[in-house]
C-alpha cells in the first residue's frame, strides 16, 4: 500500500509539472490508474497527500456523487488552513460550481483562517451565490474587511441591488449592532469597491484547526424558485433557522462576551510602551532632581583655611602646586625685565624659577632665549635641546636653534630646524624667514615655491624675498611670541 | 486565536535591553549635568578675576598687596576693594549690598557652597624712580566635584 501511495505521489508530482489540459497530460492515465487502485483506502490516502495531490486523487478516482463530496470536504479540511497555491486553484476549477458550492462554501461560516481562505478561493473561482444567502454569511461570524471584500466577488453584478435591499430588510431583524454594522459595511463595499481581484486574506497563526462538524443539511446557495416566498433556511448553527428566529436568538456577536479583543499588534505593543513611559517618567524625575539647585550646606570650606596640596588648572586641567606658583611668580618678573631688554636680570629670575620648580617649561625656554641673546649659544642650544626632548612640539625653539645654526654657519642644521619649525607652526613670519634663508643659500626655486605657498594662504599680503641679510637682523629681534 | 502571555525569559531579555539602553542615557544626563556645572563655575571664576583686574587698574598703586593662598573667601568677607561692597542698587548708601546671606542670598549660597576664594600674588619690579610695575597674578580657587580648581590670570600694573 505504501509503495502505491509513493507511486501516486511521484506520478502526481510529475503530472503537476506537465502542461496542458489535465486529462491530456502524459502522466494522467498513470495517476488515474493508481488512484483507482487506492480507492478502498481513499480517506486515509487523502489525509497523507498534499492539497494538490489530494485534489488530483479525487479528480482521478471519484466520479461525481456523495462519495466524491465527502472526500472533497475531507481534503478541504486540511487544505483550507493555508493559502491556496496557483496549482490548487487550477485543480479546483476542474470541479463543478455545484460541487464547490456544496463542499467548499460551507467553510465560509468558519471563523479564522479557514473561513477567510474559503472566501478568497470562492472569489477567485467566481462561485456566485444566491442574493439571500449573504445575510446568513454575514451574521454567522466576524468578518474582516478583506473577507468582506472577497465576499463581494460571490455576488453577481446584476444582484447587487437585490442583495442590498435584502440586507437592509434583514438588518432590522437583528438586534445586535455588530451584525448591523457588518451588513452596512458589506453594502458599502459592494457598492464602492474597485478592486478587480480578490485580496489575500490576513492569515493568523492558529494552534489547531477549528473543528466544526459539517452540517447535514445544505444551505440553498442558488436562486430559489419563488424569490418572494419566505423560506426557512437552515443554517449550520442549530439555533438559527429563520430570520425571525435569528432576531430572537442572534448569533454570537462580533464582540465576544468578554469584550472586544484587542488586535494582536496593539497587545504586543502595550508592554514596550508602558516600559518606555515608565523609563521616561523616571528620567524626568531624575533629571529634575539632578538639575535642581543643591541645598545649602553650611559645613563648607569656610573652616578649611589650609591650602590643598595642589589645584587643578581650570583651563589646562593640569595640576598646579604651590611650588609652581612660586616659580611662576619669578617667571613673570623675568618677563617684565625682558620687556625692557634686560636679559641678564631676566635670566637670573628665570633660573630662580627653575630652581624652585624645574618643571616650569616656559621659564626654561626663556632662560635659553636669554642665553642666546647674551651670546652663550652653546648654553642656549643645550637648553633648547632639553626642551625638545621633553616636548618636541614646543613652538619657537626650532626657530631659535635655526638662527643659532645660521650664526655658526651650519646651514644644514639650520635648514633642518627651519623645516621642523615650519611644520609645527605654519606661521607667515617663520615661513618668510625660511624662504629668505633658502634664497640666501642659493636655493631660489625652493624659496619661490615656499613664497608661492604662503601667498596662497595669505592672499591679502604682498610677499617678497628680502634682499638684506635677515639672519643678522632676526638675531637682534625680540621673541616672536 | 490563543492568548499568549510573556514568559519570564522574554521579560528578562526586555529588562536587560532596557537597562543597556538606559545606562548610557543616564550617564549622558550625568555627564552633561557635570559639564553645565563646570562651565558655570568657570565663567563665574573668570568674571571674578575680571572684576579684580579692573579694580586693580583703578585702585592706588600702593594698595595693591598680596593676598596669599589659600586666598580670601568672597562671601561674608570684611570690606575690601574688590567684593565688599558688591553692588549698590540705589543712588545713595542705602542701596549698598554686600555678599551676605541677608543681602544677596542666592549669590551667597552659590559662593559658599563652591568655596570661591580669591588670591593675589604680587611682585614689585622697579626700573627706576617712579618707574615701577607690579606683576599681579590673580587666582580664583573653588571646589568642584571634590577637586580644588584654580583659575589664573595676570595683570601688570604700572605706577605711572
Amino acid at each position: 500500500m505504501r509503495t502505491k501511495i509513493d507511486a501516486f505521489v511521484r506520478a502526481s508530482t510529475t503530472l503537476l509539472l506537465e502542461v496542458g489540459q489535465l486529462e491530456k497530460r502524459p502522466s494522467w492515465s498513470l495517476v488515474k490508474n493508481i488512484a483507482v487502485e487506492l480507492l478502498q483506502v481513499a480517506d486515509s490516502v487523502i489525509v497523507e497527500l498534499t492539497s494538490e495531490q489530494g485534489l488530483l486523487f479525487i479528480l482521478a478516482s471519484s466520479p461525481s456523487g456523495s462519495t466524491r463530496d465527502s472526500r472533497l470536504k475531507l481534503c478541504f479540511q486540511r487544505a483550507l488552513l493555508n493559502l491556496p497555491t496557483p496549482g490548487m486553484l487550477t485543480l479546483l476549477s476542474q470541479f463543478s460550481t455545484a460541487e464547490l458550492k456544496d463542499n467548499l462554501l460551507p467553510f465560509v461560516y468558519e471563523s479564522g483562517n479557514r473561513g477567510a481562505i474559503t472566501g478568497y478561493i470562492a472569489a477567485r473561482l467566481k462561485v456566485f451565490v444566491a442574493p439571500d444567502v449573504f445575510q446568513y454569511f454575514l451574521s454567522a461570524r466576524t468578518w474582516t474587511k478583506t473577507d468582506l471584500m472577497n465576499l463581494t466577488f460571490l455576488a453577481r453584478p446584476e444582484d447587487v441591488g437585490t442583495i442590498c435591499s435584502q440586507l437592509d430588510t434583514a438588518a432590522a431583524n437583528f438586534e445586535s449592532p455588530a451584525v448591523r454594522e457588518t451588513f452596512a459595511e458589506f453594502r458599502y463595499i459592494l457598492f464602492n469597491h474597485t478592486s478587480g481581484e480578490p485580496l489575500l486574506p490576513d492569515i493568523l497563526p492558529e494552534a489547531a484547526p477549528v473543528k466544526q462538524s459539517l452540517p447535514k443539511q445544505k444551505v440553498p446557495l442558488t436562486m430559489p424558485a419563488n424569490p418572494s416566498a419566505k423560506q426557512t433556511v437552515p443554517s449550520f448553527s442549530p439555533a438559527i433557522t429563520s430570520p425571525a428566529e435569528l432576531s430572537k436568538n442572534p448569533p454570537a456577536p462580533l464582540m465576544t462576551t468578554k469584550g472586544k479583543p484587542l488586535p494582536v499588534t496593539v497587545r504586543s505593543l502595550i508592554v514596550p510602551v508602558i516600559v518606555v513611559l515608565v523609563l521616561l517618567i523616571v528620567s524626568m524625575i531624575f533629571s529634575t532632581w539632578y538639575y535642581s539647585e543643591p541645598n545649602y550646606r553650611p559645613e563648607t570650606v569656610k573652616s578649611s583655611s589650609k591650602a590643598p596640596q595642589f589645584w587643578v588648572d581650570a583651563v589646562s586641567q593640569r595640576p598646579v602646586t604651590a611650588k609652581f606658583l612660586s616659580a611662576d611668580k619669578d617667571y613673570r618678573m623675568g618677563e617684565l625685565y625682558l620687556t625692557r631688554d634686560m636679559h641678564a636680570e631676566a635670566l637670573k629670575l628665570f633660573e630662580d624659577a627653575i630652581s624652585i620648580d624645574n618643571g616650569h617649561t616656559q621659564a626654561v625656554f626663556k632662560s635659553g632665549y636669554c642665553r642666546m641673546q647674551l651670546g652663550d649659544k652653546k648654553g642656549a642650544i643645550e637648553i633648547f635641546k632639553k626642551i625638545l626632548n621633553q616636548d618636541p612640539g614646543y613652538e619657537t625653539v626650532n626657530l631659535y636653534m635655526a638662527r643659532i645654526a645660521i650664526a655658526a654657519n651650519e646651514t644644514k642644521v639650520a635648514e633642518k630646524h627651519f623645516q621642523a619649525e615650519y611644520a609645527l607652526k605654519n606661521d607667515l613670519n617663520v615661513g618668510m624667514e625660511y624662504a629668505n634663508f633658502l634664497a640666501k643659500q642659493g636655493n631660489q626655486n625652493a624659496a619661490m615655491e615656499l613664497i608661492a605657498a604662503l601667498q596662497e594662504r595669505f592672499p591679502d599680503k604682498m610677499l617678497v624675498l628680502s634682499q638684506n641679510s635677515d639672519a643678522e637682523k632676526n638675531e637682534k629681534e625680540g621673541p616672536n611670541d | 486565536m490563543t492568548k499568549r502571555a510573556l514568559s519570564l525569559t522574554e521579560i528578562m531579555i526586555a529588562i536587560s535591553i532596557a537597562v543597556m539602553v538606559m545606562v548610557p542615557v543616564t550617564s549622558m544626563f550625568s555627564t552633561s549635568g557635570q559639564q553645565v556645572q563646570k562651565s558655570r563655575n568657570f565663567s563665574f571664576a573668570a568674571g571674578l578675576a575680571r572684576r579684580i583686574s579692573q579694580h586693580l587698574l583703578i585702585m592706588a598703586f600702593d594698595d595693591i598687596v598680596e593676598v596669599p593662598l589659600p586666598g580670601q573667601i568672597i562671601c561674608d568677607a570684611p570690606d575690601n576693594d574688590f567684593f565688599s561692597p558688591m553692588i549698590n542698587f540705589a543712588s545713595d548708601q542705602s542701596g549698598i549690598k554686600r555678599i551676605k546671606k541677608a543681602d544677596l542670598p542666592v549669590l551667597y549660597d552659590f559662593l559658599d557652597l563652591n568655596g570661591f576664594r580669591y588670591s593675589l600674588s604680587v611682585s614689585n619690579v622697579s626700573f627706576g624712580a617712579g618707574d615701577e610695575i607690579k606683576s599681579v597674578a590673580i587666582m580664583i580657587t573653588w571646589k568642584e566635584a571634590g577637586k580644588d580648581l584654580i583659575y589664573r590670570t595676570h595683570v601688570y600694573v604700572s605706577s605711572v
